[in-house]
């Protein structure tokens, strides 16, 4: 099933009042949407609220998602625009911020991914963080416990409930998701 | 040696560094307000649901039993008085090239094709087709309707008839638009009244559900205008809009101008609807 055919089937089962599904669908993406806020509004509690209307919007006009996009795309759209009326509202000017997870910006800043800059460096990392958001079935954390944290494939199983076979089956479908986003955007550079 | 030295994705998920994490607290906060507002979305959209099952079974008996609001079958001309009877909440139902409306608690006798006998609570009927009136008896007198929108509400000592377009008569009285009759056993009153706010909601909440898949944005907002009893004001784009999902009126509003990029407001009996700047 592709991610968009699981979003759909997702969306399909919150429509329906489906209560797991709404748990799936806030844990999913909650933390992506307020990372993608934070540093466009520059204030936790305006990364809060944004966030919040976005998701609010969201469940409210549902039945308009059409599996076009992955879900998280959609509502990062959403987001964007509560953003600016965020600004509208309050005639604030938005801070400068390095908008690189806009998709065009991603493309463009792949293509320095050969420099050894510092700022380049930072933006590498700042889009390895927004393809770890944007794994499903919390790929990006198992990466994040892997990779970061040092965690054994037994803690990782602990941690998810799994037996260490799956877990460790897991880990493997996660890098591999990792390097298909991965390769995806260099092809699209 | 560390094995994941070499390899490169652990090094990129490294220099990336951890994610920032939200506080506990933050997104509790946020999980209650969206699960609010997911529940209450849902249940309007339940309240638009077919009770069709329920009404097929029901009008074996000569009876419509009618719990949700829905679009059912008009009662056409029945071979006997058909009657029904809205449950717990209001209903909708095809008549006569318009929508007959039931708040909660009505009953309806269907005598004819285009008479029926309000026998408790209220209903609204819109008919946009001029000259194809409908009759509504009441113990307080009859109201003919000559090409409008109307409710009828009875209770056990009047009936008050509010018109919120073209006009209908009732015991050789016309009402217009924006005009209340009540009529009592011995005289009838008349007043003005607003075509639109918190006393009409009952019959925007048993609109027939709208899909807005395929129809212009300037169709749906005058749908929802006509619904609501406000009158649209508009500049903007006008796409043709998707979703294939049934919508109440004013989940409609939100996601046909949320799609079309534009924002609106409410302003009295105006539906204002302009492009973002």
């Amino acid at each position: 099933m592709t991610m968009e055919h699981a979003d759909r089937f997702l969306v399909a089962r919150l429509l329906r009042g489906d209560e797991e599904a709404f748990t799936e669908f806030f844990d999913r993406n909650f933390a992506p949407l307020y990372r993608f806020a934070l540093p466009r509004v520059a204030d936790e509690d305006a990364a809060e609220e944004v966030v919040q209307t976005t998701l609010c919007r969201a469940v409210r006009k549902l039945a308009t998602y059409r599996g076009e996009a992955a879900l998280l795309t959609w509502l990062t759209t959403i987001c964007r625009r509560e953003i600016a009326t965020y600004f509208e509202q309050r005639r604030k000017v938005p801070p400068m911020v390095d908008l690189s997870d806009d998709l065009p910006e991603i493309r463009a800043a792949l293509e320095s991914l050969g420099a050894e800059s510092a700022l380049e460096r930072r933006e590498v990392a700042r889009l390895v963080q927004v393809v770890l958001d944007r794994l499903p079935n919390r790929y990006g954390d198992a990466l994040e416990w892997k990779y970061i944290d040092g965690w054994t494939v037994a803690e990782i199983a602990e941690r998810l409930s799994l037996a260490p076979k799956a877990a460790e089956s897991l880990l493997t479908r996660a890098r591999a998701a990792f390097r298909d986003a991965w390769v995806a955007m260099e092809v699209d550079a | 040696m560390n094995p994941n030295e070499n390899d490169p994705i652990a090094t990129l998920v490294r220099l990336a560094g951890r994610r920032a994490q939200v506080s506990g607290e933050r997104t509790a906060r946020v999980r209650a307000a969206v699960a609010g507002e997911w529940k209450a979305a849902v249940r309007r959209r339940r309240w638009t649901r077919v009770a069709a099952a329920a009404a097929i079974a029901a009008s074996v008996a000569g009876v419509l039993w009618l719990r949700r609001p829905e679009t059912v079958a008009p009662p056409s001309v029945p071979a006997a008085p058909l009657v029904a009877v809205a449950g717990e909440a209001p209903v909708s139902m095809a008549w006569n090239g318009g929508t007959l409306r039931l708040d909660r608690g009505t009953t309806v006798r269907f005598d004819a094709a285009r008479v029926a006998t309000l026998q408790h609570g209220a209903i609204y009927y819109a008919n946009d087709a001029r000259g194809t009136g409908v009759t509504i008896h009441t113990p307080f007198g009859d109201v003919r309707d000559v090409g409008t929108r109307f409710e009828v509400r009875l209770s056990a000592d009047a009936v008050r008839v509010r018109v919120r377009d073209g006009a209908v008569v009732m015991r050789d009285q016309t009402a217009r638009a924006g005009t209340e009759l009540v009529a009592t056993g011995t005289s009838v009153t008349s007043r003005s009244i607003a075509t639109s706010g918190e006393e009409w909601a009952w019959i925007e909440n048993a609109a027939p559900p709208i899909v807005l898949e395929g129809k212009s944005l300037d169709e749906v907002l005058r749908l929802i205008a006509v619904e609501k009893g406000l009158t649209l004001e508009r500049s903007g784009p006008d796409p043709t809009l998707r979703g294939d999902v049934p919508l109440s009126v004013s989940e409609a509003l939100d996601a046909a101008t949320a799609a079309a990029g534009v924002t609106y407001r409410i302003e009295g009996d105006r539906l204002i609807v302009r492009g973002r700047p």
